[in-house]
């Protein structure tokens, strides 16, 4: 499931490789913190969709007032004086971890709980084969 | 924990998710930082030099004084070409061009208003003559190349004309012109404009102030409404250097 977003990421990549947009000068280095914030949203609706609390206004919204807000704080900082985009950068990065964190555990439960049920059912299928040949045997012996 | 698979599978995020994905993907690609804009040491410049970078690319002034010459240069060339083509008026346009070459060369007479320059050593210094009281090669070369710089069109020294290749050097107690010994007072006229020439020679902190430190005596500069300077006597051929048939590009 999670690797159908990172197919549409790819795709949004080419299409921006094919269409040759590039953003130039200042604005880049804003548009690089807003894109932290919007990688940061993409993967809290992956984990809030894990978790099973995801809502769609909720996801939209957050990703254009992050984008947004980042893009603003970054701009501002330097237009001040203070370089604001290292906060950004330092708050997202946290989320981002965090995020990436919960959505590994997730998938990694999902992976041990594929391997248990795998062993489960393995187990199952000796057990059943075991007991047909026990059942097998003392017809065999009963015959004999 | 509960097994999130069993929710995975109707879920509703996936969609907006990988919709919103894409969008990330894109600005992402776009807002790359190039190998070009991340060397670039615009950003590490300082907020002149980077209006400086910006607007001042290229001398706009000179760009279009170069602009126009290239104009009037093509379209002598064209009116050589139509001339070229058409023999009966052809003489009258290679002449034309002729004449032109002879008086940027200074092989002509050339007549106009200008300014009169007198150098002369100092009149005053008897027995005990220093440095400073005499005027030497490059005193008289300083005020050629001032009045080059102010614009003057023809520049000659006791009747010695200056072309492109001229020479003035020391030659013990004279000074020689292209060769031809010559010696104080030297009377230097330039033809241009009389005011240019005049008030660029004068201005303070030039070749004027600094002789005229010395002694005012040794400098004298006139205005001339009409000036007379003679043509170029000397050698005109190259020995060395010919000019290459096939112009190369």
């Amino acid at each position: 499931m999670i690797l159908i977003p990172i197919l549409f990421f790819a795709i949004g990549v080419i299409v921006a490789m094919a269409s040759h947009v590039h953003f130039y000068g200042i604005g880049a280095r804003y548009m690089a913190v807003a894109c932290l914030a919007g990688l940061d949203t993409v993967l809290g609706g992956i984990r809030s969709g894990y978790e099973g609390k995801f809502q769609n206004d909720v996801f939209f919204t957050g990703f254009i007032a992050n984008t947004v807000i980042a893009f603003a704080v970054a701009m501002l900082g330097d237009r001040i004086g203070i370089d604001l985009f290292v906060v950004v950068t330092l708050v997202m990065g946290m989320r981002i971890f965090n995020n990436l964190g919960v959505i590994r555990r997730y998938l990694l439960q999902g992976y041990v709980d594929m391997v248990a049920k795998f062993k489960r059912r393995k187990q199952e299928e000796a057990d059943l084969k075991e007991s047909v040949q026990t059942s097998a045997l003392t017809t065999i012996e009963g015959v004999e | 924990m509960v097994n999130p698979f069993v929710k995975v599978h109707n879920a509703k995020w996936v969609l907006p998710v990988s919709g919103l994905s894409t969008v990330l993907g894109f600005m992402m690609v776009a807002s790359w930082l190039t190998k070009e804009n991340r060397n670039s040491i615009y950003p590490l410049m300082g907020r002149d030099q980077q209006i400086r970078y910006t607007e001042g690319q290229i001398d706009l002034i000179q760009y279009q004084n170069l602009q126009k010459e290239v104009d009037t240069l093509l379209k002598r060339a064209t009116a050589l070409e139509k001339a070229l083509s058409e023999k009966n008026t052809g003489s009258g346009a290679l002449n034309e061009s002729l004449q032109n070459a002879k008086i940027f060369a200074g092989l002509t007479e050339l007549e106009g208003p200008g300014v009169k320059i007198v150098l002369r050593d100092n009149p005053r210094s008897s027995l005990l003559t220093s440095i400073d009281d005499l005027i030497h090669d490059t005193d008289v070369l300083h005020v050629t190349n001032e009045l080059f710089n102010a614009g003057a069109e023809a520049i000659s020294v006791n009747g010695e004309r200056l072309i492109a290749s001229s020479n003035i050097r020391c030659a013990g107690t004279v000074i020689t012109v292209d060769g031809v010994r010559i010696a104080s007072p030297f009377v230097i006229l330039a033809i241009g404009k009389v005011d240019v020439l005049y008030n660029g020679f004068t201005m303070q902190g030039g070749v004027m102030t600094e002789l005229v430190g010395a002694n005012p005596a040794m400098i004298q500069i006139t205005k001339e409404k009409l000036l007379r300077v003679p043509a170029y006597l000397g050698a005109t051929t190259t020995k060395v250097g010919t000019v290459p048939k096939v112009t190369t590009k």
